[in-house]
């Protein structure tokens, strides 16, 4: 069969399967190649197997008087899952951003923190032990931001949107909005 | 039925079957070798394509089949062994070297061999030979696998969306 010659010529299932061996990083790119590469590697969720946690490994629990969260797991030696730091150690503690910090909210993996007595917001993956401190904009904002939260889908864009209202206690947080507007 | 040879196999003489290519072509093969394939495998433990009868593959040209029964033959003594716990490392080397060598092929070539492993459903070739692409894809941009793969220019549309996903995805081409 002459068209078979192409590699567009290819059946879905087949070009899967070629796909399906690229490592995220490539198949990220392949993503762009064309339309059809494109819809083969999203109606699959081929990227999304790589992107996103696969299962719930832990749950943090914030408590109202005690100094931070604790993070309820399964214990695990394997070497392609190590343990996941629920203390937050990986975040230097220097200027004290492991002093009274809580869980806000989370989304996908990312977990948004009121670090360092509430002063400082902190986005960060438990598991990858990677972190970043969010720019402070408003130094007048109430210690504890009770109404920030985070969206993140690796699947629409790598950025993740921190939402923190600039007066949470006399603006009504967007979740209520729109809420209200259905 | 064909003539019992002297056995170098677990149960003496070696089944043998008979394929036959879209084009008309008869390949001879023992079994145990045409059964890597998940699709022949039911139609030879019932019996099929003995004697003078061959199981007709019309979706397999005679320069790919000979292709993909080459890779056959050569794992079906380790597929036999179930993974082949017991393989020597030399035996093991040997395939490497085996496979290494089986997709040092033209891209046509490689893409028949795809679609007749997609087709077969033999496992091991598929992913020899998804392996081998995916080797031609990685490290590459997009304009790159374009190119490599004999894809047509692209549209300006299609150039502009690369463009846009390029910044979006920015973390996969550093």
């Amino acid at each position: 069969m002459e068209d078979t010659k192409a590699i567009a010529a290819l059946p879905d299932d087949a070009l899967a399967g070629v796909l399906g061996v690229l490592l995220p990083q490539s198949l990220a790119v392949a993503r762009s190649v064309c339309k059809a590469w494109r819809d083969i590697i999203d109606a699959r969720a081929l990227l999304l197997a790589h992107l996103l946690p696969h299962s719930v490994r832990g749950v943090f629990v914030n408590y109202t008087d005690h100094d931070r969260p604790h993070l309820f797991s399964r214990p695990s030696s394997s070497s392609t899952f190590p343990g996941i730091d629920g203390l937050l150690s990986f975040l230097p503690n220097d200027d004290n951003r492991r002093d009274w910090w809580t869980v806000l909210d989370h989304c996908n993996g990312l977990v948004l923190c009121s670090v360092n007595w509430g002063n400082q917001l902190c986005v960060c993956n438990p598991a990858t032990q990677r972190w970043t401190i969010l720019p402070q904009h408003n130094t007048e904002l109430g210690r504890r931001r009770p109404c920030s939260y985070i969206a993140f889908d690796p699947i629409v864009s790598p950025h993740y949107v921190p939402d923190v209202p600039e007066k949470p206690k006399t603006t009504a947080p967007s979740v209520q909005r729109v809420r209200r507007s259905r | 039925m064909a003539a019992p040879e002297s056995g170098d196999g677990n149960n003496g003489a070696a089944r043998m079957v008979t394929l036959i290519s879209s084009d008309n072509t008869r390949f001879e093969v023992e079994a145990a070798a045409a059964s890597l394939s998940q699709t022949l495998q039911l139609t030879i433990l019932d019996g099929g394509g003995g004697g003078g009868d061959g199981i007709p593959l019309p979706n397999v040209d005679s320069a790919t089949l000979s292709k993909v029964l080459e890779y056959c033959i050569k794992h079906a003594p380790a597929a036999a062994n179930g993974g082949a716990p017991n393989a020597t490392a030399v035996d093991r080397a040997e395939l490497e070297r085996f496979d290494n060598e089986f997709v040092n092929i033209d891209q046509s070539v490689l893409y028949s061999l795809i679609m007749a492993a997609h087709n077969l459903e033999i496992e091991g070739l598929q992913s020899l030979v998804a392996k081998k692409v995916a080797d031609m894809i990685k490290g590459k941009s997009p304009m790159e696998i374009r190119r490599t793969l004999g894809f047509p220019d692209p549209t300006p549309e299609e150039q502009a969306e690369m463009n846009a996903h390029m910044l979006e995805y920015g973390w996969a081409y550093e």
